[in-house]
C-alpha cells in the first residue's frame, strides 16, 4: 500500500510565497509512505524569518500559551483523536519502530507537556510564572523580566518521535517564533503538532514553520541562521561543529550532542525477589526506541556480592530481551547499521574477555565481561553487562567520558543512591533515574545539565534605585 | 592427504573422489583440530566439529581477527610467507600465514588459466614485484603469473620510484603486433592515464591482447567510475571490453574471483569451483535471498593453513553466476541522539590525527 501525506507546517503569512515541496519516502514491509515537506529556497527562508520575527505570540500571556499547548497535548493523548490515530499509523512506517513502542512512547512523551507539568517546567527555571509577562519583584528589591528571543532556529536530528517538542515548546513558552528544520529520519510528528496548535490558538499560527532539506545544506542553513536570535542544534559532534560555524553573533548557539548513558545495579538489590523485575525494567529501557535516545543505556554495571551473580543477571536480562523479541520486534535496520552491528559482534567474538548471549535471530545481544570500562554499543538492542566489585570501580570507566555521558540508571538502596550520585555527578553525569525510567523524561529535566529555557532568555532588571527615585516624580508625591 | 585431495579437486574436479561440500567439511575438521585459535573461536560461539554438516555451516572468521589473532596450523617461524593487508582503514595490518605457497600458487594459476588465459604471452605488470613487496599477496600473485604464464619478454614496470612510463611505452611499441597481457592494480592504470594525458599519447596493442586490473583505487589514485575507467582503457590500448578482466582477491583468501568486463553489463564476480560464497543478513547471519544485499562470506578450499571461511565487510548481492559487489559497507548515520560505537571511534581517531 502506498500513501501520500503532506507534512511540515507553514504560517498563513507565508501563503503567497509558493514554497516548493520535497518528498521523503519511507517503507516498512509492504507499506510505502511519501511525505511532501515544505522545501523553501534560501531567500524564502530569510523572508520567512523576517515575517515571523514579529508575531502575536509576543503579546500573549504565558498562561495563555500554556493553555494552548496543553490543550493540544490533551487532544493528542486522546487515543481516538483522528490526528493521534494518524500518528500511530504513520510513525511506525517512518521510523521502523514497533507500533506498540511508538504508542507507549507518544503517550509518555506527551504527558510531560500537560498543563501542570508545563507550570512545573517554568517553575524550575524562573522564580515567578509571570516573569515573561511583566516585571516581577525580586526579594532583595528591584524587578526583573525575562525576554525571550524573537525568533529561534531549530535543527533537529534523529528518529525518536516527540523529541523536537522539547525545544519547540520551550521556545514558544518564552514567546519566540520557531523555524524548525526536521530530521529526514522522522520529519512528521512535529508538523502535525504545529498544525493543531495553530487551530487551537490562531495567535500562534504565524509563530511556527516546520521545513525540511537535506542536512548539511549550508546555503539553506546559513539563511535560516541569519535572522535568528538563537539557534538550537542537535546531532553528532560533526553536525554540531558544522552548524556552529554558520552561526554568527549576536545569534546565540545552543547545542545538544549525542550522548551515552548507562546503568548500575547495586549488589544489595540482587536477590531472587527483585532481580527478575529489575532485568525486565532494564530490558524495557533497551527496547524503547532501540537505544537510539541519548538517555538509552549502553552498559549495565552490576556489582558482585548479591544473591544473584552479575553473570546470572546478564542471563536474566537476555531472557527478558528474548521475551520482547516477538512482542516488540527490533526495527528493521539499514544494511549499514546491521553491518556495523555485525562488525562489532565479530570483534567481540574474538575477545576472550567477553561472553555473548544472543537471540538466534540476532535481534539482541548481551555482552558480558569483567573489564570496568564503558564503551558505546553499536545500538539496536546491543548492551554490555559488566561485573564490578564495587560501584567505585565505575569511576575509572567514566573518567575520560565526561563530555559524552548523560543519564545513569541506578538500582540501589536510597542511602547508597545519594552516595553514588554525589560521587558520580563529578564525572559529567547529569541525570540519575531508576532503571526502567532512563528512557522516560520528566518535565523540567535539565538536558545535559543545562536549562534550555534559561539559556534562551535575557533577564532585564529594574534596579531598586530606579523605582525609589521614580517615586519622587509622581504627581501625587508631596 | 587432504592437501592432495584438494589439489586434485582444483585441477580435475570431475575425477575427484569428493565434492566441494565434502572437502570443505573435511578442511573445517582439519583446521578445527590444528588451528588452536580457530577452534577456540568456534567453541566460544557454540560450534563443535560435529555441528558442521555443509560448507554453509562453517564458522567464518572476520578479516578483523586476522589483525589481532595468530591464525595458523604451524608456528609462525615455520611459515614460508606471511601476506599482510595494507591496513588502510584501521592502521593495523591483518596477517595471513602460509606454511608454504604450493596450494596458493596452484590455485592462482588454475583460476588464471580458467578465467584469463591459458597461453603463455609477453606480460607487462604495472605493480611492484615480490622482492620489493614481500608481504603483498598481489605482488606475489603477479610475479608468479609472470613466471608461469609469461614469456621471457615479460617485465615489471612499477617500482618504489613509481610507474616507469617511458619503458612501458617502449615495451608496448615493441610488442604492438603480438597479443600481450597487461596486468596491474587499478590505481596503477590511473597513474598511467594521467601520465599519457600529459604527453597526449595512446598505446595501441594487438587486438587480441588482454587487460587485467584488480584492487580498486584505495585512495592511492583518484577514483574513477567503473564505466569511465574501462572506457579509458579501451581508448588507450585499443582493446575491446571482452578482452578485459577484473580480479577480486583478498589477503585473507588463497583464491581469486574474476569478472569479465562487458559493456553495459553488471559486473558479476565469478568463482573458480574450489571457492564458494554466501551473502548473509548481518543481523541474523541467515543467508539472504538471491538479489538482496548482505555481507559476503567466502569458503575457500585453498586456505589450508589458516581458516576455511572468511567473513568480509563487503556488501554484495548474489546472482545466478556469481556475486555483484556493492562496495565496502558505508558508515551508518546515527538515527537518534545516542552515541554509537562507530561514531565514537571515528571521532576519536579524528582527534588523534
Amino acid at each position: 500500500m502506498s500513501t501520500v501525506e503532506y507534512g511540515g507546517y507553514l504560517p498563513p503569512k507565508a501563503k503567497q510565497m509558493e514554497i516548493k515541496k520535497r518528498v521523503l519516502s519511507f517503507k516498512k514491509g509492504e507499506e510505502e509512505l511519501h511525505i511532501h515537506m515544505p522545501y523553501p529556497a534560501p531567500e524564502q527562508i530569510q523572508q520567512l524569518g523576517s515575517i515571523m520575527k514579529t508575531s502575536a505570540v509576543q503579546t500573549m500571556d504565558t498562561t495563555e500559551i500554556i493553555q494552548a499547548v496543553s490543550k493540544v497535548i490533551d487532544l493528542l493523548l486522546e487515543r481516538n483523536h483522528p490526528v493521534r490515530i494518524k500518528a500511530e499509523m504513520l510513525l511506525p512506517i517512518i521510523t521502523g519502530y514497533d507500533a506498540e513502542i511508538i504508542r507507549l512512547g507518544l503517550t509518555q512523551s506527551l504527558q510531560t507537556f500537560r498543563e501542570h507539568e508545563l507550570h512545573r517546567w517554568l517553575a524550575v527555571n524562573f522564580h515567578s510564572l509571570s516573569i515573561l509577562d511583566r516585571f516581577e519583584p525580586l526579594q532583595h528589591g528591584g524587578y526583573t523580566k525575562a525576554i525571550g528571543p524573537q525568533l529561534t532556529a531549530h535543527v533537529w536530528a534523529g528518529n525518536v518521535p516527540g523529541l523536537p517538542l522539547w525545544s519547540l515548546i520551550a521556545s514558544l513558552l518564552v514567546k519566540g517564533s520557531v523555524i524548525g528544520k526536521v530530521s529526514s529520519a522522522e520529519p512528521f510528528f512535529i508538523g502535525l503538532f504545529c498544525e493543531i496548535l495553530a487551530e487551537v490558538e490562531p495567535r500562534l499560527a504565524n509563530a511556527m514553520a516546520i521545513v525540511s532539506w537535506q542536512g548539511g545544506d549550508s546555503e539553506r542553513e546559513s539563511a535560516l541562521f541569519t535572522g535568528a536570535d538563537a539557534v538550537i542544534g542537535y546531532g553528532t559532534n560533526k553536525t554540531i561543529t558544522m552548524l556552529q560555524q554558520q552561526v554568527t553573533p549576536p545569534a546565540h548557539f545552543i547545542s545538544f550532542g549525542n550522548k551515552l548513558s548507562f546503568g548500575l545495579v547495586h549488589h544489595q538489590v540482587l536477590d531472587r525477589q527483585k532481580d527478575e523485575a529489575l532485568a525486565k525494567q532494564a530490558a524495557l529501557d533497551i527496547i524503547r526506541y532501540d537505544q537510539q535516545g541519548c538517555f538509552s543505556p549502553h552498559t549495565f554495571f552490576v556489582e558482585k556480592g548479591g544473591k544473584t551473580s552479575p553473570k546470572q543477571w546478564a542471563a536474566l536480562l537476555a531472557r527478558k530481551l528474548q521475551v520482547y523479541e516477538e512482542r516488540h520486534p527490533l526495527r528493521k535496520l539499514s544494511i549499514e547499521e546491521a553491518g556495523e552491528r555485525a562488525e562489532w559482534r565479530n570483534k567481540k567474538e574474538w575477545q576472550e574477555s567477553w561472553q555473548l548471549f544472543s537471540s538466534s535471530k540476532g535481534s539482541w545481544i548481551v555482552a558480558y565481561g569483567k573489564e570496568a570500562s564503558i564503551e558505546p554499543s553499536p545500538l539496536s538492542r546491543v548492551v554490555h553487562v559488566i561485573e564490578i566489585d564495587n560501584w567505585q570501580d565505575m569511576k575509572e570507566a567514566v573518567r575520560d567520558k565526561r563530555a559524552v555521558v548523560q543519564t545513569m540508571g541506578i538500582a540501589a538502596p536510597v542511602e547508597e543512591l545519594f552516595k553514588i550520585s554525589t560521587r558520580l555527578s563529578a564525572f559529567g553525569i547529569t541525570r540519575i533515574t531508576s532503571i526502567g525510567r532512563m528512557t522516560k523524561l520528566h518535565a523540567g529535566w535539565h538536558q545535559d545539565g543545562r536549562s534550555l529555557m534559561r539559556e534562551l532568555v535575557q533577564l532585564v532588571d529594574i534596579d531598586p534605585s530606579a523605582v525609589s527615585e521614580a517615586d519622587a516624580f509622581n504627581s501625587y508625591t508631596d | 592427504m587432504l592437501k592432495e585431495d584438494i589439489q586434485m579437486f582444483i585441477e580435475r574436479p570431475e575425477e575427484s573422489k569428493y565434492t566441494f561440500n565434502e572437502l570443505a567439511v573435511q578442511l573445517f575438521g582439519y583446521l578445527y583440530r590444528e588451528n588452536e585459535a580457530y577452534q577456540q573461536f568456534c567453541r566460544r560461539i557454540g560450534i563443535g566439529s560435529r555441528q558442521v554438516r555443509t560448507w554453509k555451516d562453517i564458522p567464518a572468521v572476520s578479516t578483523d581477527a586476522f589483525k589481532n589473532t595468530f591464525l595458523s596450523t604451524v608456528p609462525g617461524e615455520d611459515c614460508e610467507r606471511i601476506f599482510m593487508t595494507s591496513g588502510t582503514t584501521s592502521g593495523k595490518q591483518g596477517k595471513h600465514y602460509h606454511e608454504n605457497l604450493d596450494i596458493y600458487d596452484f590455485s592462482a594459476r588454475n583460476s588464471f588459466q580458467q578465467f584469463v588465459s591459458r597461453e603463455k604471452r609477453p606480460i607487462a605488470i604495472l605493480f611492484p614485484d615480490e622482492e620489493e613487496m614481500p608481504n603483498s599477496s598481489l605482488a606475489h600473485y603477479l610475479t608468479m603469473l609472470r613466471e608461469y604464464q609469461g614469456t621471457k619478454d615479460s617485465r615489471h614496470f612499477f617500482t618504489r620510484g613509481g610507474l616507469k612510463v617511458q619503458s612501458f611505452i617502449q615495451w608496448t611499441k615493441e610488442y604492438k603486433d603480438t597479443p600481450v597481457i597487461v596486468l596491474g592494480a587499478s590505481y596503477s592504470f590511473v597513474h598511467l592515464f594521467d601520465a599519457l594525458e600529459e604527453i597526449k599519447q595512446t598505446l595501441p596493442l594487438h587486438k587480441d591482447s588482454l587487460i587485467f586490473d584488480t584492487g580498486g583505487f584505495k585512495n592511492i589514485s583518484r577514483s574513477l567510475e567503473e564505466e569511465e575507467f574501462y572506457e579509458k582503457l579501451e581508448q588507450i590500448f585499443h582493446v575491446k571490453r571482452e578482452n578485459m578482466v577484473n580480479m577480486y582477491g583478498m589477503t585473507e583468501l588463497s583464491t581469486q574471483y574474476y569478472t569479465a568486463i562487458g559493456k553495459g553489463q553488471k559486473h558479476i564476480k565469478k568463482n573458480p569451483h574450489w571457492i564458494r560464497f554466501k551473502v548473509v543478513d548481518p543481523v541474523s547471519g541467515e543467508e539472504m535471498p538471491k538479489g538482496e544485499a548482505g555481507l559476503l562470506i567466502h569458503v575457500d578450499l585453498a586456505n589450508i593453513n589458516s581458516v576455511p571461511a572468511v567473513q568480509t565487510s563487503d556488501l554484495a548481492v548474489e546472482h545466478e553466476t556469481g556475486f555483484e559487489l556493492l562496495g565496502r559497507q558505508a558508515s551508518a548515520e546515527p538515527k537518534g541522539c545516542s552515541l554509537s560505537a562507530k561514531q565514537w571511534l571515528e571521532e576519536h581517531n579524528h582527534v588523534n590525527g
